[in-house]
């Protein structure tokens, strides 16, 4: 037994189990009766509000009880209501969010972020992804928290920053333009930050930062680059900013526009990877397999070059159908990572993908290599098929 | 369907679908079509959002509410995809986001019932015993425990079985986000796991990775 096997059985009895007794057919035409009607079905709902606002201001209640147990308990207010903790913001949700203590946070658009927990001890926040402003302000700003992905940002004083947070390469970008903020993240030791600075820091083993002009004494596979002083006037988003922000297509266009060979030429593993993910989510293949191929030209026996493969693999299956090339991809992946996060996947994408080219042979010997190392997997029945046949 | 060769028997790969019918569902609403578009939509995706929220939420009698409340959301939404490749990842980030809120609104009423009479069975709680289903329940008693961003990473990796990189889409967040996301549910439900006799012989000694 093992949580495979457990992950199949609960497939299986909710695949085999219909949700609910409403079957496919009135489903399908509940749901195109309901696409007739406009969409204000929120408004048919004032008992349904009425009882949500009688939730949220029990909940408020309880919260202040419990928050003014301690000496620091600030609320935060979006567009006139009190926050609730944990509720995704995005700047739709009218900005600036003010807090009680006198601070407030801006978020830029397509920026996300959730005040994860707001009491005695503090203010955690979690930066999502995208760029947001922070202005500090009073005596208990030494509780502040905001978490972008590994980092951290703790509150010193009153200070005013900005911090931008590019999820698919895991980079920060920081800039404080008053008082100072402690920086510290799992391939940094705690550092203050004081004004002016811009801060880009990213755990890659290689900097390509544009214009350094010095680096600190950070661990030595940590890129920490250091613009000061330079007002954060940014005339045009970086395509890293912009990938930050989910805008694929933008950021493609953004590091065309820049030197995207000259990019890929210089930039480091963690870049390249970040690159290729951009241009295969903006659909453009050929930028993409670039950057790709150019990761594991220049950074071989790199994990991230490993999945710069899977990644070729994908676009080769999806985009190209070109399955042999997929399949090679694919193997490429269990070959240097065996063991490594996207082996299950690699494993199964690679058996369909021979399969397919019509290399049955390899198809059913991965097959029986998934049943072996995966007996559970969620493709299971899958290659029992293809070894069956 | 004898007529199909070998190699269309084997396509149940969710990957390696044609983008054709999503750029028809996109026209469709960009035309103006939107019922055409929402049956489009459900033919499509509907089994797909199903079984997303399934996982996640697991109570069958909430699914199909959060199902409509997905695909209306998603109908409204077309115009925000650039093309029909990006159709299906809009999707299944779309179906994750409604079932993280549907599970905060639970933990909200959860907190209400502090004040309601204890141990209310669940509607569509089985009346024999029945230890196959009372695994699955024992599995979502679990993956109440969790926090919910955690728990739809893990539902959608570990008992869905989606490929990492697409649970990272549609959980918009990097992938060494999801992997420490799943990796500390995991942690998380086999602690709890352990402590439900209805779970016990399926998680022992278990080396499952992310």
């Amino acid at each position: 037994m093992s949580l495979d096997s457990l992950a199949q059985h609960v497939r299986q009895r909710q695949d085999t189990d219909p949700p609910s007794e409403v079957d496919a057919g009135s489903a399908r035409e509940r749901f195109i009766r309901a696409a007739r009607l406009p969409r204000s079905a929120s408004r048919a709902r004032p008992v349904a509000i009425g009882a949500a606002a009688v939730l949220v201001a029990a909940a408020a209640g309880v919260w202040l009880w419990i928050g003014h147990r301690g000496s620091f308990a600030p609320s935060y207010e979006i567009a006139g209501g009190r926050g609730q903790i944990g509720v995704e913001l995005a700047p739709t949700t009218a900005t600036p969010i003010r807090f009680s203590d006198g601070s407030k946070v801006d978020l830029d658009s397509n920026a996300r972020m959730r005040v994860a927990s707001l009491d005695a001890r503090g203010a955690h926040l979690v930066l999502e992804s995208g760029r947001a402003r922070f202005d500090l302000a009073g005596a208990d700003a030494d509780r502040w928290t905001v978490q972008a992905g590994d980092f951290e940002v703790h509150g010193v004083g009153a200070s005013k920053f900005e911090l931008s947070f590019l999820v698919p390469a895991e980079e920060i970008d920081l800039a404080v333009h008053d008082g100072h903020v402690e920086l510290l993240g799992s391939c940094v030791e705690k550092r203050s930050v004081a004004a002016p600075a811009h801060v880009h820091v990213t755990c890659a083993k290689e900097t390509t930062h544009a214009e350094p002009t010095r680096s600190t004494t950070a661990p030595s596979d940590l890129r920490v680059v250091e613009v000061v002083p330079k007002p954060l006037v940014i005339a045009r988003p970086s395509w890293r900013a912009l990938a930050a922000q989910s805008r694929w297509s933008e950021a493609l266009a953004e590091a065309i526009a820049g030197d995207f060979d000259h990019e890929c030429d210089t930039g480091s593993a963690a870049d390249l990877l970040s690159l290729g993910d951009v241009a295969r989510l903006a659909h453009d293949a050929p930028h993409a397999r670039h950057a790709y191929d150019s990761l594991r030209a220049r950074f071989p026996g790199d994990p991230s070059a490993s999945v710069a493969s899977f990644s070729l693999g994908k676009l080769a299956f999806d985009e190209d159908h070109a399955y042999g090339e997929a399949g090679r991809a694919f193997d490429a992946y269990l070959r240097e990572q065996p063991h490594g996060a996207l082996a299950r996947d690699a494993l199964a994408r690679s058996m369909e993908a021979h399969l397919r080219a019509g290399d049955r042979d390899t198809a059913r010997s991965l097959a029986q290599r998934y049943l072996d190392e995966y007996p559970g997997g969620p493709q299971q029945d899958v290659a029992r098929g293809i070894v069956a046949k | 369907m004898s007529g199909s060769s070998a190699s269309a028997r084997v396509l149940p790969f969710r990957g390696a679908r044609s983008h054709d019918e999503d750029a028809e569902i996109l026209a469709a609403a960009a035309g103006g079509e939107r019922e055409r578009a929402a049956a489009l939509l459900f033919d499509r995706y509907g089994e797909h959002v199903r079984r997303i929220l399934h996982r996640i939420l697991g109570a069958s009698d909430e699914v199909q509410d959060a199902r409509q409340v997905a695909l209306l959301r998603v109908l409204d939404r077309l115009s925000r995809v650039e093309s029909g490749a990006e159709l299906r990842g809009f999707v299944s980030s779309v179906s994750a986001f409604v079932a993280r809120e549907h599970l905060r609104s639970k933990k909200r009423r959860g907190w209400l019932h502090l004040f309601a009479p204890e141990d209310v069975p669940e509607h569509g709680a089985p009346e024999h015993d029945d230890e196959g289903l009372e695994a699955v329940r024992a599995v979502y008693s679990v993956l109440d425990q969790l926090d919910t961003d955690d728990r739809i990473a893990f539902c959608m990796r570990v008992i869905d079985g989606m490929e990492l990189t697409e649970v990272a889409a549609a959980c918009e967040v990097s992938l060494a986000t999801v992997k420490r996301r799943i990796a500390h549910a995991q942690e998380r439900f086999l602690v709890h796991a352990q402590k439900q006799p209805a779970l016990t012989t399926w998680v022992r000694a278990t080396g499952d990775s992310p």
